[in-house]
């Protein structure tokens, strides 16, 4: 009885979500084209210009379909979704207008976390296999203020080649799920269900060759809503794993830039467009160490081949993911 | 498609890494209570705590750093 509620609840859901990120973004990409708000899409051998942000239509989207399922859960989880969401897609928003200076972003991140903390919408107990479980009633909220950040920004780094933040999310999202159903968390798995099939929708534009890109209002608020729903469903050591090509993306590049800093400010950027539309990595030892350059090292590739072999990575990543979730 | 495979080496072997070290800082180090009977021995293990925590995550960042930069350095003299 109750499952079957879930169910009709998940397909109302469902219904909702496809309808609003089809129209939102059709709708937006023909605005965008009106108000002539396109960028350069770097990675192409003939010049050719994107619709951008996408955000909106994904925040937008996002936030419908979460109300819809507060209106039949009351869970304060959801608010919790909805505002650390909505939160990272302002930040986001702000930055795809005004271009923020590179510290701004994760600095005015730190503020989308707050609504979990202060919804008490966590469990301090972090479940770790092979080590068993911790309470971290001091920590945790802690840790919370610095992985929401963290995840928006990874994702919003590896949003480097056509279709890739949105399908990236997409894959990496597929271990939450397995691990919030072995949980029995049938709310959490509804919650999850507006960002799977938002990504998936969403991905039908931003595949090769992109009609739109999401800007960082998009990534942002992705990477907040994933960071979200594995904390708040107690499940993050799942999605750091199924994040981990992402997590090391911008590992390296904050290891080898030593700043916060935005990618089209680089003096020297880490992989070259040839006349023919192939990507090959930059020599220069000063060039920052992106995946993509660790990809195309010796081996220089075509963008689609590139935007395969890190979805290649994310299966495996994801792969492991479930893995791990099978022995906590 | 050539590099995927150390790619997916790089990415195991930092999925190892993180689930012992972050294993052994949140399950082992955080947990551990006053090592000490003496006044002042809650301030000695907080610091004994972060320096070990410091350490494991140093351990992290070189050891994927340095597996990293011996990569790209290997491919870009064959380029």
């Amino acid at each position: 009885m109750i499952i079957n509620s879930y169910f009709n609840i998940g397909l109302i859901i469902s219904v909702i979500t496809c309808i609003s990120i089809f129209i939102c973004t059709k709708f937006l990409i023909s605005i965008l084209w009106k108000f002539k708000s396109t960028v350069l899409d770097f990675h192409k051998s003939k010049k050719s210009f994107v619709a951008y942000p996408g955000g909106p239509s994904i925040i937008i989207t996002i936030v419908i379909a979460e109300i819809v399922l507060y209106y039949f859960t009351n869970e304060s989880k959801i608010i919790a979704i909805i505002l650390t969401t909505v939160i990272a897609g302002t930040i986001g928003l702000i930055d795809d207008l005004k271009n923020l200076k590179g510290y701004w972003k994760p600095i005015l991140l730190l503020l989308s976390p707050i609504p979990i903390i202060f919804l008490d919408a966590y469990n301090p107990n972090l479940v770790f296999p092979l080590f068993g479980t911790v309470r971290m009633t001091i920590i945790y909220p802690l840790l919370i203020l610095i992985a929401i950040p963290i995840t928006a920004n990874t994702i919003n780094t590896i949003d480097v080649l056509n279709g890739v933040s949105s399908g990236f999310t997409l894959i990496a999202a597929i271990p939450l799920v397995f691990a919030l159903l072995l949980k029995g968390d049938w709310i959490m798995v509804l919650a999850t269900i507006p960002l799977i099939l938002t990504l998936t929708i969403f991905l039908y534009y931003h595949k090769y060759p992109s009609k739109i890109f999401p800007g960082d209002s998009g990534t942002l608020s992705i990477g907040a809503m994933y960071g979200a729903i594995a904390i708040i469903g107690g499940v993050e050591i799942i999605g750091v794993i199924a994040l981990l090509p992402a997590i090391l993306n911008s590992f390296f590049f904050l290891a080898s830039v030593k700043r916060f800093t935005e990618h089209k400010l680089l003096k020297i950027r880490p992989t070259i467009v040839l006349p023919n539309g192939i990507i090959t990595a930059e020599k220069d030892p000063r060039a920052p160490i992106t995946l993509v350059r660790l990809i195309v090292a010796g081996n220089p590739s075509s963008e689609k081949t590139i935007i395969n072999d890190i979805m290649i990575l994310v299966i495996f990543s994801s792969f492991l993911a479930i893995i791990v979730s099978l022995l906590i | 498609m050539k590099n995927i495979f150390p790619l997916l080496g790089l990415v195991f072997i930092s999925f190892v890494l993180v689930l012992v070290i972050f294993g052994v800082i949140f399950t082992i180090v955080i947990p551990i209570n006053n090592l000490f009977q003496f006044r002042l021995g809650n301030i000695i293990t907080g610091i004994l705590k972060v320096s070990i925590v410091f350490i494991l995550c140093m351990i992290w960042i070189y050891t994927v750093n340095g597996i990293t930069k011996f990569y790209l350095d290997n491919k870009l003299k064959n380029q």
